[in-house]
């Protein structure tokens, strides 16, 4: 994985200069507006204008989505058809759609902006709802020790599940260890305050 | 369509990486393997025999009937727990690896698309690369992946992403010939491992989503002479030429992009045929569109067809019956009988006799919500207001099906099928205004999505007792898993995750006996195999090969 970061890196460097949203827009209505809509907020494929994707978490992860599609989804790799410059031309046009490009995201067009300490703040809060995104369920859990913690689901998958909780601490647990996960309760609206909360609990170190 | 629940791939290799062609050895000086299994060529006999060789996996299924099921014993529910990472190899590639790797005698072939790579496979260090150049503009549906390669009489065979049939030194890695199976500009290109039998080396061809004609080839392996081709939409003509409308079989698609099975025994092939063109619009092809969706037995002397069985009459979802068949001999009703068996994308599970393609059995393995049943010739009775529609209709299995191109595996010692399997929906979308074909491009009729609108999608582990297509046991995996599995001597089924783990079955039970987490989505069958006495588990995850022994 780090030779393939490695390998993405060394193209943000070469090919950053010759972005061109432009080119990415056209290569967006030919090959994109079909599923993502024609100005990008949604059909068949998700809203590319919120600025925070669940997948590409940054330019290098949204080149990689763009070029090699998204196992089980209908997104397929443009990489086939179209050069490492077409991607990131469509890279840095998807990226201009967002309301507030993220500090790793920020392009040449926007480097003149101060970044203030309110839209750090909301890169931070994407991060969260980033790693939180699946589920974002308050759970349950007890050991088979009968140990119970609850918190934030932070991830979940075949043989493990991950949570913050109540007391901030992350807790990692593998199934087999356990008796139940409850699902207590599922935020899909992501209340503010709570999230408020988590954003200020995680984000206050690194002050 | 190739199910998209692989990613998309492109051989895209770091430069000043790899150079084109043969590359020396990091070190140039590693040393060849003790050979303690049998050596020298790997025949025709052997790949036949392959049963009898555990240390090696000398075909891409394993065997030739496709079981995936290997006699090496050493690793057992009792001692998996102290499976351990061997070693590690990085392909540096930010395609999706989904190949299955050869070993023959102490050396791993494996390909990334459209590489193959020869390693030392006690410690995973190579002896060689050959690089493939692939020209960009290729019609690929998915992007850019291989599933493998075709080992005999000391020679690999690789069929590329434009089309094109490979010959290599399998001690050099050098280039011995290369053919074109077909011109890419119509659409056409190769992701699977192709298949060598006796003197010939079979491929099929993808390009389903570009209306481009699918057929079956054979090649003299010494050359790349075409020897024969059958042609999976009957011209005009042929049999079956009258189940497509008008000129629509011209671009009828039915593509077959993977490999099938061989029985030397009744001397016939089995090749899985894929979706009709266009995947999600029948109106302009009325018929049943022969012989997509179909499984076809064919004499791989000649290239005739011995029958055929369609799962999916007139498709309108995309459900390629691409799956790997796997051959049995098996009672069946109180006979010794000589059997097919096979998972559906459709979401049903089939036994077909392959001597003669009569239809036993059908039963769902996964959600299905589009047929009420078979009938008893095993014709789907379909379900009214299913076909795909302007704004939408939603049906299960979605469009990359129940399961798909990834292989199952077989245990004799269980009696057992085993698959990946998906209960999930998908909307299905036809297009409103008119579609036509035009040469190389799209030819899709519509859309679909595979997202379960009520999120509610399960992939799991499935076991099968075929003489009743009654589940034995599931294992739940993260959803959208697509690994293919791999039964063992020692009781065990291996199989891998899309959220990053490689774990182990009881196959009787199913009960978990071993994972670990690797990190990397497993979109590839694992193998089993042996050197120095040391028996291995091998699976491409994420962007690398592992390798796993006992501690």
């Amino acid at each position: 994985m780090t030779l393939i970061a490695a390998g993405v890196v060394i193209l943000v460097c070469t090919v950053r200069g010759a972005t061109d949203i432009g080119a990415g827009a056209k290569m967006f209505q030919a090959e994109c507006a079909g599923c993502h809509g024609q100005r990008a907020t949604g059909g068949l494929g998700p809203d590319l204008t919120r600025g925070a994707f669940r997948t590409a978490v940054d330019d290098a992860a949204m080149f990689r989505v763009i070029a090699t599609g998204i196992p089980g989804s209908r997104m397929p790799g443009a990489l086939g058809r179209h050069s490492a410059e077409d991607v990131w031309q469509l890279v840095g046009y998807v990226r201009s759609l967002g309301p507030a490009p993220m500090a790793a995201a920020r392009t040449d067009t926007t480097a003149d902006r101060q970044p203030s300490g309110e839209s750090l703040m909301d890169a931070q809060r994407a991060a969260v709802v980033r790693a939180s995104d699946d589920g974002n369920l308050i759970v349950r859990i007890t050991t088979l020790h009968g140990a119970v913690h609850s918190g934030r689901r932070m991830d979940e998958d075949t043989f493990s599940v991950r949570l913050l909780d109540e007391r901030g601490v992350l807790r990692s647990f593998e199934r087999s260890s356990l008796r139940s996960i409850e699902r207590l309760a599922s935020n899909i609206d992501r209340q503010p305050t709570e999230l408020d909360e988590i954003v200020q609990r995680l984000g206050t170190p690194t002050k | 369509m190739r199910g998209l629940w692989r990613a998309s791939a492109i051989a895209f290799t770091i430069a000043g990486v790899m150079a084109l062609g043969l590359t020396a050895d990091w070190d140039g000086s590693v040393r060849a393997p003790v050979r303690s299994q049998p050596s020298g060529p790997v025949t025709f006999e052997r790949i036949r025999n392959a049963e009898g060789e555990p240390g090696n996996w000398l075909t891409y299924s394993g065997q030739y009937s496709g079981q995936r099921f290997s006699r090496l014993a050493s690793i057992t529910a009792a001692n998996v727990r102290r499976l351990r990472i061997k070693w590690i190899y990085q392909l540096r590639t930010i395609d999706t690896v989904e190949t299955t790797p050869l070993v023959a005698d102490g050396v791993m072939y494996l390909t990334r698309a459209n590489d193959v790579i020869a390693l030392d496979a006690a410690t995973g260090r190579p002896y060689w690369t050959y690089s493939y150049p692939v020209p960009s503009g290729l019609a690929l549906c998915c992007g850019r992946q291989n599933r493998g390669l075709a080992l005999m009489d000391g020679r690999l065979f690789l069929a590329t992403l434009d089309a094109r049939l490979l010959a290599l030194d399998a001690s050099s890695g050098a280039l011995l010939w290369s053919t074109a199976i077909a011109d890419p500009a119509d659409g056409y290109s190769s992701t699977a491992a192709p298949l060598v039998v006796k003197d010939k080396v079979i491929t099929g061809i993808a390009g389903g989503e570009f209306g481009a004609r699918g057929f079956i080839d054979a090649y003299d392996a010494s050359n790349g002479t075409r020897l024969w081709r059958f042609q999976t939409v009957p011209g005009p003509g042929e049999a079956g030429h009258e189940t497509w409308a008008g000129d629509s079989w011209r671009s009828g698609g039915a593509p077959t992009w993977t490999i099938g099975s061989y029985d030397p025994s009744l001397n016939l092939l089995y090749w899985g045929v894929g979706n009709p063109g266009p995947d999600w619009n029948g109106i302009q092809r009325a018929g049943d569109n022969l012989y997509s969706d179909s499984v076809v037995a064919i004499d791989p002397d000649t290239g005739a067809l011995r029958w055929h069985f369609q799962f999916t009459p007139h498709d309108e979802h995309d459900w390629d019956a691409t799956q790997v068949p796997v051959l049995v001999d098996a009672p069946f009703n109180g006979r010794l009988r000589k059997l097919l068996f096979t998972a559906n994308r459709n979401g049903f599970f089939y036994v077909l006799d392959r001597q003669t393609g009569e239809f036993l059995l059908g039963r769902e393995f996964a959600l299905q919500t589009w047929a009420d049943g078979l009938d008893n010739r095993g014709r789907p009775i379909v379900k009214p207001g299913t076909a795909p529609t302007v704004g939408g209709v939603v049906v299960a299995p979605p469009s990359n099906g129940a399961t798909n191109w990834w292989p199952p595996a077989y245990s004799p010692d269980t009696g057992w099928f085993y698959v990946m399997a998906y209960d999930g929906r998908g909307t299905f979308y036809s297009s409103d205004t008119e579609y036509s074909y035009a040469r190389g491009a799209m030819y899709l009729g519509g859309a679909a999505s595979d997202e379960d609108p009520s999120n509610a999608g399960l992939s799991a582990v499935r076991a099968i007792e075929p003489s009743t297509g009654r589940r034995m046991w599931e294992f739940p995996v993260a959803s959208k898993s697509a690994s293919g599995l791999l039964a063992t001597g020692g009781g065990l089924l291996f199989g891998g995750s899309i959220d990053g783990y490689v774990f182990a079955l009881d196959a009787s039970t199913g009960a978990e006996r071993w994972h670990m987490s690797v990190g990397g989505a497993v979109m590839a069958p694992p193998i089993a195999y042996a050197t120095r006495d040391v028996g291995y588990l091998a699976v491409a995850a994420g962007d690398a090969i592992v390798a796993f022994t006992l501690d």
